[in-house]
């Protein structure tokens, strides 16, 4: 898997840039909009959670300081969840190459989650600017968000690796995730602060396999602290096992995608 | 002994079918115990060879499993069982076009797909020149794609095609977009690659084409392979598969208007310019690659009526076309025939001395016949692309018969438009029609 994606790096990087560039294409602001969109996102959040419902940290009284904990989770939520809704769709989207040409499937997997994590670098750029301009905590530990970024970025690919081949024979899959993405994301501490869970659920939150990545972004991004130490293998493990078992999936029903898309 | 370029072993390929996706999740359940599928074989144990340099033709009706069979072999499906080898490089015309990218300039999705097919930027760079050239779309080049006409996008999309060096060449029919012209090009290319020693895999309903092009040929039917051989012996089963038949003397007989092709000339009456011309003689590039030689047209004009030498004709009105041809080696059963193309490509009117019934003396290596054909222009006004050529009968097969010469890049005649109230007809060409009417039935 790693070789084919190898081989076609430049595709893929080419694909995903062009993705990106015209996303927005037609439209006068053009590329701006990668900026103007996580920018106003940031704002939006800011004013209803912090100013209209007065939602504050546990023990600090900064307004700002909600808001960087809510956007160090929703910003790579968003990418995350765009990478798995997008990947399972991947194929599907992507018949007519597939469908003629002997490019390896993953790479239209590959290719959206190099699209996402690139608008999330953005948007985690912007956060950054934002959070100096706030007064918030910049602390070393920002340096540990682009690691964590990129392994939430390769459990999102994981999972579209898996999704995007099921989707292909069961395309209400595809349907499902969508509502299964916004359960998920209600169920793990993003817009909220977990000390607000009643004690029973809170124990069960870090079963949550999101909730050691964004737990690590709020530590770094709005704490100052680093990730909790188990926070790291089991990040890891699911950026690597989740890849994995799409890629078997994948190599079990390869000969049947392209007959079926 | 040859080089084997394709090998293709026991080649079968089966679809499943199923009436609701989920029943295929119920077979993943039971691990396949449960079988909810029906299937259809879109090939079946098919095993073939060719070999560097070749070109071979793959005939079939449509469902015959030649598109599957060209998808396995470039690699867009998976084979059920069975197995191929494909030595070198391969291109697929399949692919046409499909890097391309509507918002992207036709510059940069040359480089784009060349990269899909697995071209580096600094091969394509080597060869842009040639490729722009080829591709004529001028100042277009930098433009999005999207703001192409249908006829720039296919020439863009495949001048990439011609201008790489694949080993094997997999061509569909995608040559029947664009005007004539270009597929001239495209032909004049496919044999320059074939000298090369590229090998060529042609898929066509254009048996002529077939004929002409690929040496040897495989017919598929159901999904298996039925035939295989000459070229022109297998079209033959192909016809006899669609139950026609081609047998001699049960085609209709042509209707010769006396003297309108006149038998024997009589050369005190050639025009000057005309003669002038014929003895001009040819540039060796008008000579079609293909053609056993047997026969060459040394000398070639055109004129109207009068004599006087004219591309352009009045419509209903007639042209007529002189051919000058020498005998290369002993030839019984010459055939010198013309074929009119319209700008979509599209065979207008084809016909040979032999469908009139004229039968020319055996000739001998050296020797010399002056033939002239006047053909009633009775099609829509607009350009028209002529290949004349020379042939013989192939032993056994009166159809389509051995080409022995053709001349192509010629200049398109051209029909002016009507002057009168009504247009004399629609469509692509009169039929002789009679109107008869009475007002007491």
């Amino acid at each position: 898997m790693i070789v084919n994606l190898w081989r076609y790096r430049s595709f893929i990087l080419r694909n995903a840039a062009s993705d990106i560039r015209y996303r927005y294409a037609g439209s006068a602001a053009g590329i701006l909009w990668h900026v103007i969109n996580p920018l106003a996102q940031i704002l939006i959040y800011t004013l209803v959670f912090s100013q209209l419902m007065e939602m504050r940290l546990p023990g600090s009284v900064a307004v700002g300081a909600f808001a960087l904990y809510l956007c160090a989770g929703i910003l790579p939520w968003t990418a995350f969840s765009d990478c798995v809704l997008r990947g399972a769709n991947a194929f599907i989207e992507n018949a007519s190459y597939l469908k003629k040409l002997p490019i390896p499937e993953q790479v239209f997997v590959a290719q959206n989650a190099v699209t996402a994590t690139i608008s999330l670098a953005v948007s985690m750029a912007l956060l950054f600017v934002v959070s100096l301009g706030i007064g918030g905590v910049v602390s070393p530990a920002w340096l540990g968000v682009p690691p964590v970024l990129l392994l939430f970025q390769g459990f999102g690919f994981g999972l579209g690796m898996i999704f995007s081949t099921l989707n292909v024979f069961l395309r209400d899959i595809g349907q499902a995730l969508v509502i299964i993405l916004q359960l998920w994301m209600w169920v793990t501490p993003i817009v909220y602060v977990e000390q607000i869970l009643p004690a029973g659920l809170r124990a069960l939150a870090p079963y949550n396999p999101a909730y050691p990545f964004i737990d690590a972004l709020h530590r770094m991004v709005s704490m100052g602290a680093w990730p909790a130490a188990w926070e790291w293998p089991m990040m890891l493990a699911w950026a690597t096992v989740t890849p994995v078992i799409g890629y078997l999936i994948l190599r079990r029903l390869r000969p049947e995608i392209r007959d079926a898309i | 002994m040859t080089e084997v370029v394709v090998s293709v072993r026991g080649l079968s390929k089966r679809f499943k079918l199923y009436a609701n996706p989920w029943y295929r999740v119920v077979e993943w359940l039971t691990l396949g115990r449960a079988i909810r599928h029906g299937e259809f074989w879109a090939l079946t144990g098919v095993g073939f060879e060719v070999a560097r340099g070749e070109c071979l033709g793959i005939i079939g009706v449509n469902g015959a499993g030649k598109s599957t069979l060209l998808k396995i072999l470039s690699r867009a499906l998976y084979p059920t069982s069975g197995s191929f080898e494909v030595r070198g490089r391969l291109v697929s015309l399949l692919e046409l076009g499909t890097g391309f990218h509507p918002e992207l300039t036709g510059r940069q999705n040359i480089f784009q797909s060349a990269r899909l097919l697995g071209f580096t930027a600094d091969y394509v760079r080597e060869r842009l020149p040639a490729i722009l050239d080829f591709a004529q779309v001028g100042d277009f080049i930098d433009q999005p794609v999207k703001q192409y006409s249908s006829g720039m996008f296919v020439r863009l999309a495949f001048s990439l095609f011609a201008h790489v060096d694949p080993d094997v060449y997999i061509v569909d029919e995608t040559l029947a977009v664009g005007d004539v012209f270009f597929q001239q090009k495209c032909f004049e290319r496919f044999r320059e690659l074939r000298k090369r020693g590229c090998t060529i895999l042609f898929v066509s309903h254009d048996m002529e084409a077939i004929t002409h092009l690929c040496d040897r040929a495989i017919l598929l039917s159901g999904g298996k392979l039925v035939a295989q051989g000459d070229a022109a012996t297998v079209v033959h089963d192909y016809f006899a598969l669609m139950g026609r038949t081609f047998a001699p003397g049960t085609s209709a007989p042509f209707a010769v208007t006396p003297g309108a092709i006149p038998v024997a000339l009589d050369l005190a009456h050639i025009p000057a310019e005309v003669r002038d011309k014929l003895e001009e003689g040819l540039p060796t590039t008008a000579h079609a690659a293909t053609g056993t030689r047997a026969t060459e047209i040394v000398g070639f004009a055109v004129s109207d009526r009068k004599g006087r030498l004219a591309w352009t004709v009045a419509p209903e009105d007639a042209l007529q076309f002189w051919y000058l041809v020498e005998a290369k080696s002993s030839v019984p059963d010459l055939n010198i025939g013309i074929h009119f193309y319209d700008r979509r490509g599209i065979l207008v009117y084809a016909v040979g001395s032999i469908n009139a019934g004229i039968v020319f003396p055996e000739l001998q290596a050296g020797e010399r016949i002056l033939c002239t054909m006047t053909v009633n222009m009775a099609v829509q006004p607009g350009e028209y692309t002529l290949l004349p050529q020379t042939g013989g009968l192939t032993n056994g097969h009166p159809e389509p018969g051995m080409l022995h010469d053709r001349l192509q890049s010629l200049p398109p005649v051209i029909v002016t438009a009507w002057s009168g109230r009504w247009p004399p007809f629609y469509g692509l060409a009169r039929l002789p029609t009679d109107i008869a009417w009475s007002t007491t039935f």
